[in-house]
């Protein structure tokens, strides 16, 4: 097991390195000067060439990457050509955001996801497996750009329950520690602290969830439903075991694999919804950070945070698939 | 006639709109509270030297002051740091008298020192001060490398400016938001973190910066103007215009700018909110590739003039916040030229015009659209469209195109597009920042080839003779009317939304907004 931990963290790099040279590329291929959009309407040649020169991006294109890439190496992923601020700082106060609300988002769908799915499986056909499938189809139609506004109008403007926008009200004072609100909160004995910032994820994770609710809702229908057909369960029940029995300690931990599966890859999903869920609830993470550096042309903030998801979604896949062993004894990795 | 109907109109609903907001300000003014102002970005950074961003001066305008401001919603000038200023016949020495008694936000004294300290920091590039980016303000906008000579201390409390060359428009500039005093002993102190502990002598001492979220200002004390009402100031960030506008109507925050203007239309129904205008000082235009055909025949650009229903288009998709613009500058600035008329809409004109130039049978071209929304073409697309219909009625057959927004900068400047639609939002309300900015030079997607304008823009730039410039734009706007270089389209009044017990708000035409006057009635 170790072993294989090894090796595949030691297989990650070439992903990684090319993550970054695809993303290092595409950027560049995208027409645009950076130069141009940082000084706007009111750019000089001058000033054109000098702030070309000291972005370095008037150098080939490989020793751009050389150089990006012997940063990378010293841990330094550079400067915001739009800030001339180090990414790591920014990254810093808005990575917790991110995960924060991703992390709550995913809890949300899994376990809604995957208790409604197991309910629909089990009782097909009936009006809980109708409810169910509307859910998850409406989850994946509806836009969450959509869904957030009318979140807020209802639940906010309408009702006054809940706040529309940031992740904490804004006269809240907070100096962060780890930068996740929930754990400082926690850590300080803060439990106002812990209170607002709960509040103020709700609506945000709510619409980021859907997507992702509905995917795991009808994964984990279609693999109870698969389950439930297999020799084992008759087995099971011809053994005289309980309904109940039956489902949750045979039904469900066959069906798991490849709900564990889903969820992990909605990771990725989830990383990139944020983009839309942070712009309409005002989350001060990385989603709309990257949005608007992309707009800005600002290569180094993308690099960046391509790298470090990237980072995060080969992690992720790496842990599901130490999950399978635990689940599937037949699964060992040597 | 026809302008100073329209001038009338616009100054008394101007002047009804903020009487209405400053009126109680005699009476009743509310203290304390916080004021929560919600905006669509975050600051780049708080050293205004170095930026060019509204964001950022949105929150430095509260922490700093300039030596010169401007006056309440005009462009006139008034004293701010320096109390009063004389000027050498020449042009050429400026000598401000400082005001005294006045302290940084650290305890450290406002005097010449500072006021030097801070223009060698702009434009020295061997000063060890002259950090922290690009000091474009200094260099590109108020051109000053080419006028500042240099800046000397006369005594404690006065500073004189030598000048290589007259500028007409050197004052207005000093006012322009990048232009303040920072403590020199705070940025000295650790210059690579400066630009996030801003200190300055303004209404507002800064307390914390969460980037994504928001800045925090808190009221100070010991300010020598007009001391704020509000204890604390919360500049909050919600990047999107329908999810702010939500926040303004839950109560999440007081005021915001960056208004759909369909959601301003909606706010003007609702009366838990009042809607306020800046005066205009914008302009929307589009501009010819006048280096090749067709568009290099000015018969030609007249047929666009002419074929465009301007009044219907604006009534349309300004819904009130905008108005048809006859010329370059707003009709408040220096040199604007009453005596024109404009371009009326005439179809038949336009295809006459077409038919002369040797296009009996219309013209097919490209016409670039802005991909982004800007102050002045709140949705460039519905534009576009309003614009190709005129125009295919004149038989001017357009195919719309767009692309990125850097891309498409670049391209205007080149110019890579025949007709391309573009705008330009005034610095210091100076005319010269429209008219040198748009003519002063070929390139930089100017293409109209007139030596007399240009000659007439520089004399006008380096005059201080204010009727003597005047004149001199007055005739370069009669120029622009015969030769249609760039056709204008609109001016428009960018809408700002609050909740109605916010009181004492100022809108201003450049949008640098203090929000000291600001109290809340509730």
């Amino acid at each position: 097991m170790l072993r294989y931990t090894i090796r595949r963290l030691i297989e990650t790099v070439p992903v990684l390195v090319g993550v970054s040279v695809v993303v290092f590329m595409f950027l560049r291929l995208i027409p645009g000067d950076p130069a141009l959009t940082l000084l706007g309407e009111r750019a000089t040649e001058a000033n054109l060439a000098r702030v070309r020169e000291q972005l370095g991006i008037d150098q080939p294109i490989y020793i751009q990457y050389w150089r990006y890439m012997r940063g990378v190496m010293q841990f330094d992923v550079g400067k915001s050509i739009r800030s001339n601020r180090p990414i790591a700082d920014e990254a810093r106060g808005r990575f917790p955001a991110t995960i924060e609300l991703a992390t709550t988002a995913l809890v949300l769908a899994t376990a809604v996801g995957v208790t409604g799915g197991i309910i629909a499986g089990v009782g097909r056909g009936t009006f809980a497996d109708h409810v169910a499938r509307v859910v998850s189809l409406g989850g994946v139609s509806i836009p969450i750009f959509w869904l957030g506004l009318v979140l807020i109008w209802v639940f906010a403007v309408e009702l006054g329950w809940l706040p529309a926008d940031g992740r904490l009200s804004a006269s809240m004072k907070y100096s962060p520690r780890t930068g996740f609100v929930l754990i400082d909160g926690l850590i300080a004995a803060r439990y106002d602290l812990v209170r607002d910032a709960l509040w103020h994820l709700v609506l945000p994770a709510v619409a980021l969830s859907t997507v992702p609710m509905a995917v795991i809702m009808r994964m984990t229908r279609s693999a109870m439903l698969e389950v439930l057909r297999a020799d084992y369960i008759r087995t099971a029940r011809a053994k005289g075991l309980s309904e109940r029995i039956v489902t949750a300690r045979h039904a469900v931990k066959n069906a798991a694999l490849p709900v564990v599966t889903t969820i992990g890859l909605q990771v990725g999903f989830l990383l990139s919804g944020a983009i839309l869920t942070e712009t309409i609830f005002s989350w001060p993470g990385i989603g709309r950070w990257v949005f608007d550096s992309i707009l800005l042309r600002d290569y180094p903030v993308v690099q960046g945070m391509t790298l470090m998801v990237a980072t995060i979604f080969v992690t992720v896949n790496l842990v599901v698939d130490l999950i399978y062993a635990a689940l599937d004894p037949r699964i060992s990795y040597q | 006639m026809k302008r100073r109907q329209s001038l009338g109109l616009g100054t008394a609903a101007l002047l009804a709109a903020q009487l209405a907001n400053r009126i109680p300000v005699a009476f009743a003014r509310g203290e304390g509270g916080t004021f929560v102002f919600g905006t669509a970005g975050d600051p780049v950074k708080l050293d205004p030297a170095v930026v060019t961003d509204g964001q950022s001066f949105k929150t430095c305008d509260q922490v700093y002051d300039t030596l010169i401001a401007f006056d309440g919603s005009t462009t006139e000038l008034k004293p701010a740091l320096a109390r009063s200023w004389d000027v050498s016949a020449d042009g050429l020495t400026y000598t401000m008298k400082l005001r005294q008694g006045v302290r940084f936000h650290d305890g450290t004294a406002f005097d010449a020192m500072a006021v030097k300290w801070n223009f060698d920091r702009w434009s020295d590039d061997k000063n060890p001060n002259h950090v922290g980016g690009d000091f474009e303000y200094y260099t590109d906008v108020a051109g000053w490398p080419d006028v500042i000579k240099s800046v000397d201390v006369v005594d404690d409390y006065t500073v004189k400016f030598s000048l290589k060359i007259p500028q007409g428009p050197f004052l207005l500039n000093m006012a322009l938001p990048s232009f303040v005093i920072i403590s020199p002993a705070s940025f000295e102190l650790d210059r690579e973190n400066a630009f996030k502990n801003p200190v300055g002598t303004g209404p507002f001492k800064f307390v914390e910066w969460v980037p994504g979220d928001k800045v925090v200002l808190e009221k100070f004390a010991n300010y020598w103007g007009e001391e704020a009402s509000v204890d604390q100031v919360i500049i909050r960030t919600i990047p999107d215009n329908a999810a702010r506008f939500l926040a303004l109507k839950a109560g999440s925050i007081d005021m915001m700018d960056g208004v759909n203007t369909d959601d301003a239309v909606a706010a003007r129904k609702d009366r838990s909110l009042s809607v306020l205008v800046r005066p205009p000082l914008n302009i929307a235009y589009l501009n010819f590739n006048q280096n090749e055909k067709p568009f290099n025949d000015v018969r030609v650009r007249q047929a666009v003039a002419y074929a465009i229903n301007r009044p219907g288009i604006v009534e349309a998709l300004y819904k009130g916040f905008g108005k048809v613009a006859t010329q370059m500058i707003p009709d408040n600035l220096l040199g604007y030229n009453s005596e024109l008329k404009g371009y009326s809409y005439n179809v038949e004109q336009a295809k006459k015009l077409l038919a002369e130039a040797g296009y009996p049978n219309g013209i097919s071209t490209e016409f670039w659209y802005m991909p982004v929304s800007r102050p002045y073409f709140p949705n460039p697309k519905q534009f576009a469209e309003a614009f190709a219909a005129d125009l295919g009625k004149a038989g001017i057959k357009v195919e719309l195109k767009s692309k990125d927004w850097g891309a498409y900068l670049a391209d205007a400047r080149v110019p890579k597009f025949p007709i391309w639609m573009l705008g330009w939002t005034g610095d210091n309300g100076d005319t010269d920042n429209f008219l040198f900015t748009f003519f002063g030079s070929v390139g930089s997607g100017n293409t109209w080839k007139n030596d007399d304008a240009r000659k007439l823009l520089a004399k006008a730039q380096a005059s201080v003779d204010m009727t003597e410039r005047d004149t001199l734009y007055q005739q370069v706007n009669a120029m622009i009317e015969k030769e249609v270089p760039r056709l204008p389209i609109a001016h428009t009044n960018v809408p700002l939304v609050a909740r109605a017990y916010v009181k004492g708000y100022l809108p201003h035409p450049t949008g640098s907004e203090h929000f000291n006057m600001v109290w809340l009635d509730k």
